[in-house]
């Protein structure tokens, strides 16, 4: 096995890039973090791809440092790492099914959150579902719920934040499945 | 759907931007050529050096088209409150190119007041917790300045974007760059300590006792709080050591800083590594260098002899916290355990601040908490073994976590105690371009005894809008005072520009939450 040349990487970058960012991107939640991840990513691949030039599959080795980058993130953010797959194999097939699930319509992210409501504490799904199901402005939902404004906003932003946790340890096709 | 609620599900945001996968690519390549790799963590570490060179070369040539035209910018700026929102929606995309920046001055209570490592009340003090937006770096600035009764600075926090303020780990402080105040970027290792000049915010009455190439020996007023404004020629690492004498402390180093302390905590440090030989058998040791003067205080012609010994892993706490004490220590740290950073008010009195450099890291996959995440703090410092729990544990932070992050992590690390109060902003000045649109006083006092339970705690908002160049933007500020986070106050800056002018239901629904809370604390 020859070192890769610089074109080589490069193909390997372009071939990637979207995949590795996107699903970051679909798990995070935060295109911050996203971008954060995948840098990360790619930057430890190139480090490697110096220290260990003679990589039989680097393809394979860029998903297993994807892996690890995102494990170490569910560990740092949530203290979870069990939802990602151990097997740099199943990793590659979970990037594939994250994406697919996503088809980047509003819609279908306002229903994949949708998925999500009977997981969250009673309070904060009585709100969402306000919210996202029957549309309700803030000021409605306060009136319908007997409320002042604060209260559903404090709630829907503590339920906003549950489903980005649940969405980053239990990604929409666990559920689905 | 309602654009507000789903802002983090945003799906133009799933593809990546153009920009940052072409800057990524060929910074990598260049590197993968040429080496050394060096991060480039575009958020943490490219992007605020882009942004500074970019605002840098934008203020030049401001200043030589002001120069040239007589273009005097405060003169095209029109600002309105968000009452005449409707009037200017059809007048939009009148100020494209001009840099929007917006700074909110918020004035918090006593139990604000508290300093940000070491979260140490501050009787009868006050906070000051200033926000700064400018839309032409797309970031966020904050201070977060703590005074005394006396109106004196004792404690200060400097961070930058809203995800500084999210505290609920592996969110990045990174560096400190604000220009527009003298705060002079500062790296965490590399830069000399010159570098480390906060202009604007030092006490000239700092004193430089004596310097050599590995300590500076500083001393000041009673009762002041000072930060190392005169900055001797030394090169990093370098030991800042402090007379105390006084109610508060102050040191800033080159890889941290003290925060206030009461004067029964009273301690200095000197800067501590962990050499770790990378074995990659049973066993990684790590050699902890610890110099700590408690109760001793006389430390200005005090050699200290280092003194050595090995602690096994299981040595218990307060054996490790009576070692400390007298100077040096290697720990021995398996491969497969844990090492965790852990408090216990028990030894506070007790324990030095550590400071830890480790290279390389033991290996990820087995080590929950690196040893360079055990920043230093000025409160305790104990180990103990993955079934062994001593007070409350620490957040873990991110491998690449700097001190900053520590920072930040202690000052939301605080949990509410039963009786606690938590008493919300108590008064609230906006500007935007320099111009103050709002001040309001009083506007949002409120007052929390916390009872003991959880869902007693609220978080509360208050919004105020204006407009801008016919663009409208609301400033959405809370008090977060939720589960077991600290007080925090956050803001965010709604920009209503993506909302259609036409679709007035999405304003009202803003202009609903603004007037909902004009009206606090009147």
């Amino acid at each position: 096995m020859h070192p890769l040349t610089t074109q080589e990487i490069g193909d390997i970058y372009d071939r990637h890039f979207d995949k590795i960012y996107r699903f970051f991107y679909y798990r995070t939640l935060s295109r911050e973090q996203a971008e954060d991840l995948t840098s990360e990513t790619f930057t430890q691949f190139v480090r490697e791809l110096k220290r260990k030039p003679a990589i039989q599959n680097p393809e394979h080795y860029l998903y297993g440092i994807a892996q690890f980058t995102f494990q170490a993130f569910l560990r740092s953010k949530y203290r979870q790492i069990k939802q990602v797959p151990l097997e740099v194999a199943d990793f590659i097939k979970s990037v594939q099914t994250t994406l697919e699930t996503y088809d980047d319509s509003a819609a279908d992210l306002e229903s994949i959150a949708i998925g999500y409501l009977d997981k969250l504490p009673d309070k904060q799904a009585q709100v969402l579902k306000l919210r996202i199901i029957e549309k309700l402005t803030p000021t409605e939902v306060a009136h319908r719920l007997s409320k002042n404004l604060n209260y559903v906003k404090t709630t829907q932003k503590r339920a906003l934040k549950s489903i980005k946790q649940l969405i980053a340890l239990y990604p929409p096709e666990t559920l689905i499945n | 759907m309602d654009t507000n609620l789903f802002t983090q599900l945003n799906p133009h945001q799933s593809m990546p931007s153009p920009e940052f996968k072409h800057r990524l690519r060929t910074q990598l390549l260049q590197q993968y050529e040429r080496g050394p790799l060096l991060n480039l963590n575009f958020n943490t570490m490219l992007r605020p050096r882009l942004l500074t060179a970019g605002l840098m070369a934008g203020f030049s040539l401001v200043i030589i088209f002001a120069g040239l035209f007589g273009y005097y910018l405060p003169e095209q700026y029109n600002i309105n409150l968000l009452q005449k929102i409707y009037a200017a929606n059809s007048s939009r995309l009148s100020s494209e190119g001009n840099f929007l920046s917006i700074e909110t001055a918020i004035i918090g209570g006593p139990a604000m007041a508290r300093c940000g490592i070491s979260n140490t009340p501050i009787h009868n003090g006050y906070a000051k917790f200033i926000n700064s937006y400018y839309e032409s770096e797309e970031h966020y600035y904050y201070k977060y300045l703590t005074y005394n009764e006396q109106d004196e600075l004792v404690d200060y926090l400097l961070g930058r974007d809203n995800r500084t303020y999210s505290y609920d780990g592996g969110d990045h402080i990174t560096e400190l760059v604000h220009p527009r105040d003298s705060w002079e970027q500062r790296d965490t290792s590399t830069q000399p300590i010159n570098n480390q000049v906060f202009g604007g915010m030092s006490d000239s009455r700092v004193k430089v006792i004596s310097q050599d190439d590995k300590k500076i020996l500083l001393s000041w007023e009673s009762g002041r709080t000072c930060e190392l404004s005169e900055t001797p020629e030394v090169s990093h690492p370098v030991t800042v050591i402090a007379e105390v004498d006084a109610t508060t402390l102050r040191l800033i180093n080159t890889k941290y800083y003290l925060g206030t302390v009461a004067p029964e905590n009273l301690f200095y440090t000197d800067t501590v590594k962990i050499e770790q030989k990378n074995i990659p058998v049973e066993e990684a040791e790590i050699k902890f260098n610890i110099r700590a003067d408690y109760p001793d205080l006389e430390i200005r012609t005090q050699e200290i002899k280092p003194f050595s010994e090995t602690i096994n892993w299981d040595a218990n706490t307060e054996d490790i916290v009576n070692r400390i004490k007298d100077g040096t220590f290697n720990l021995l740290v398996p491969n497969s355990s844990r090492v965790e950073y852990l408090g216990s008010r028990n030894y506070q009195n007790f324990l030095p601040p550590l400071e830890l450099i480790q290279t390389p890291l033991l290996p990820q996959e087995e080590v929950w908490i690196s040893a360079e995440q055990l920043l230093s703090f000025n409160t305790y410092y104990a180990v103990n073994s993955s079934d062994r729990q001593y007070g409350y544990r620490v957040d873990v932070l991110k491998p690449e976590a700097t001190f900053e992050d520590y920072k930040s992590k202690k000052l939301s690390s605080r949990t509410y105690g039963e009786g606690d109060t938590v008493e919300a902003v108590g008064s609230i000045s906006v500007k935007v371009n320099g111009q103050n649109i709002t001040a309001i006083d009083n506007l949002a006092i409120q007052t929390i005894k916390y009872n003991g339970d959880k869902s007693t705690l609220t978080t509360y908002f208050h919004y105020i809008g204006f407009e801008y160049g016919g663009h409208h933007y609301v400033i959405e500020i809370y008090l977060e005072a939720d589960n077991d986070e600290s007080p925090e106050v956050l803001h965010e800056i709604l920009d209503l520009r993506a909302l259609d002018p036409k679709n007035s239901a999405e304003l009202q629904e803003y202009i609903d939450m603004v007037d909902a809370h004009r009206t606090w604390g009147k």
